[in-house]
């Protein structure tokens, strides 16, 4: 069985409390897309901040299509986004630039 | 199983505010809250969750605040590209309030101050000519009034954050302007309350996305992009209201950050690039990278009143846009945990 590094959950990042100084310092978060948090797989204290902030744990398949969904909803909203006569340059300056893809890893 | 009594001496006391000394371990009871709390060590500081702005948009330098618990933000853009805002938000320790607009918008601006004194200097908006902008506007707690211009039309300026508020002092140095020779900002221009004026004291390197600790005649140019086209700026430098003078450089590419409104010789600063979310801290000799966000951003904006605490509020996400999270830096060692 491949080793896994991380593991993935979705939780609604609420504000103070959601994570702590504590929390922060010892487990090591990431967040992506669609409310989905890394933390790394094996690890109890990254196990005891899904359990407080009732996270629903993911698998890496599951995660990476909560994410793929959003970045793909985003990527639609910018390729509809046109103004007659406006050049790449000028609408990634209006808009900014068309969202990328994003890989979770195991 | 052992007792808290036999391990520290002492029951939990039952108590209305935490304790100011650090004592690892130390349990007690908020009869107030009704929460059992710990104080626990951590080997480092590192960034935790606060209450979120109601209206997630980048502003970089758009906001004011020398502590964790009073800070505002505004204008700014809620998207990548520019969806402006007039909004302005006021936090109190405990939420975000939308308080009075105001009166332009803009994306990149530079601005600090105090929740009733804080000064804006706009930067861009592409849709309106000339593109990059000099207003200024002041406010007074309540409200947002159109004051004399900047001399220098630009984005991505820095101002300095003096302590009492921005009512009669206040600094901008650095910025970005494509209709000038050199793309970017050298000049150095002084707020004395109703006007600005050039000091004629030039930026050894001239740079834009650049952040700032410090007051308007002790304070640090940090970072930031230069050239045509541009790369990255790892210059520090500190001003002492007559002279730019360089130190030493920040170690990492740091640009698009904020930066949490310390001294010239005690800041926090996150340098926001798309690829990058390092913190770093300041002593006034070096720049040491401490940990990075949760939740990656750039153009974020900071309060705070050294690299001890700090604000990271807002910021933008190249996939989702406008963040509305906030985080707040907290020092090692020291960290008062609700025990769930």
């Amino acid at each position: 069985m491949a080793h896994k590094t991380y593991q993935y959950c979705v939780a609604e990042n609420w504000g103070k409390g959601f994570i702590d100084t504590y929390e922060s310092a010892t487990i090591g978060f990431k967040s992506f897309p669609g409310n989905i948090w890394r933390v790394p797989a094996h690890n109890k204290a990254a196990n005891l901040w899904i359990n407080r902030v009732l996270g629903t744990p993911k698998t890496l398949v599951e995660a990476q299509a909560i994410v793929d969904d959003v970045i793909t909803s985003n990527q639609s909203t910018w390729d509809a986004d046109n103004v007659e006569g406006e050049t790449e340059e000028q609408k990634i300056d209006r808009i900014g630039s068309r969202p990328e893809g994003i890989t979770l890893e195991e | 199983m052992s007792e808290y009594k036999e391990i520290r001496g002492t029951r939990i006391q039952r108590v209305t505010s935490d304790p100011d000394s650090f004592q690892g371990g130390l349990v007690w009871y908020r009869t107030d809250t009704n929460q059992y709390k710990i104080q626990q060590a951590v080997p480092t500081g590192a960034w935790g969750s606060n209450p979120s702005v109601n209206t997630g948009r980048g502003a970089q330098q758009g906001s004011a605040g020398k502590s964790i618990s009073s800070a505002i933000i505004f204008g700014g853009s809620t998207a990548a590209g520019f969806i402006e805002t007039l909004n302005t938000e006021s936090y109190d320790g405990t939420s975000w309030t939308e308080v009075n607009d105001m009166n332009t918008g803009s994306r990149n601006a530079s601005g600090s101050g105090l929740t009733t004194s804080a000064l804006c200097v706009h930067g861009e908006d592409p849709n309106a000519s000339p593109e990059y902008l000099n207003d200024t506007e002041s406010w007074n707690g309540t409200n947002w009034t159109s004051v004399n211009d900047h001399n220098t039309s630009s984005d991505h300026s820095t101002m300095s954050s003096p302590p009492a508020g921005t009512s009669t002092s206040a600094l901008t140095f650095g910025g970005n302007n494509p209709a000038l020779p050199s793309n970017y900002v050298v000049t150095t221009e002084s707020w004395n309350g109703t006007n600005w004026t050039d000091t004629g004291h030039s930026l050894n390197t001239g740079r834009y996305y650049l952040g700032s600790s410090g007051t308007a005649t002790d304070v640090i140019a940090i970072g930031g992009y230069g050239g045509s086209p541009g790369s990255p700026r790892q210059k520090t430098e500190s001003y002492n209201g007559t002279t730019w003078t360089e130190l030493n450089d920040v170690g990492v590419d740091a640009f698009y950050g904020h930066t949490a409104n310390g001294t010239s010789t005690n800041a926090l600063m996150t340098t926001g690039n798309p690829s990058s979310n390092v913190t770093l801290s300041w002593n006034g000799t070096n720049w040491t990278s401490i940990g990075e966000f949760n939740i990656d951003r750039n153009k974020a904006t900071g309060a705070g009143a050294g690299s001890t605490t700090g604000l990271a509020i807002g910021g933008i996400s190249p996939v989702t846009g406008g963040v509305v999270s906030v985080e707040i830096w907290e020092q090692p060692g020291r960290v008062k945990k609700i025990l769930e």
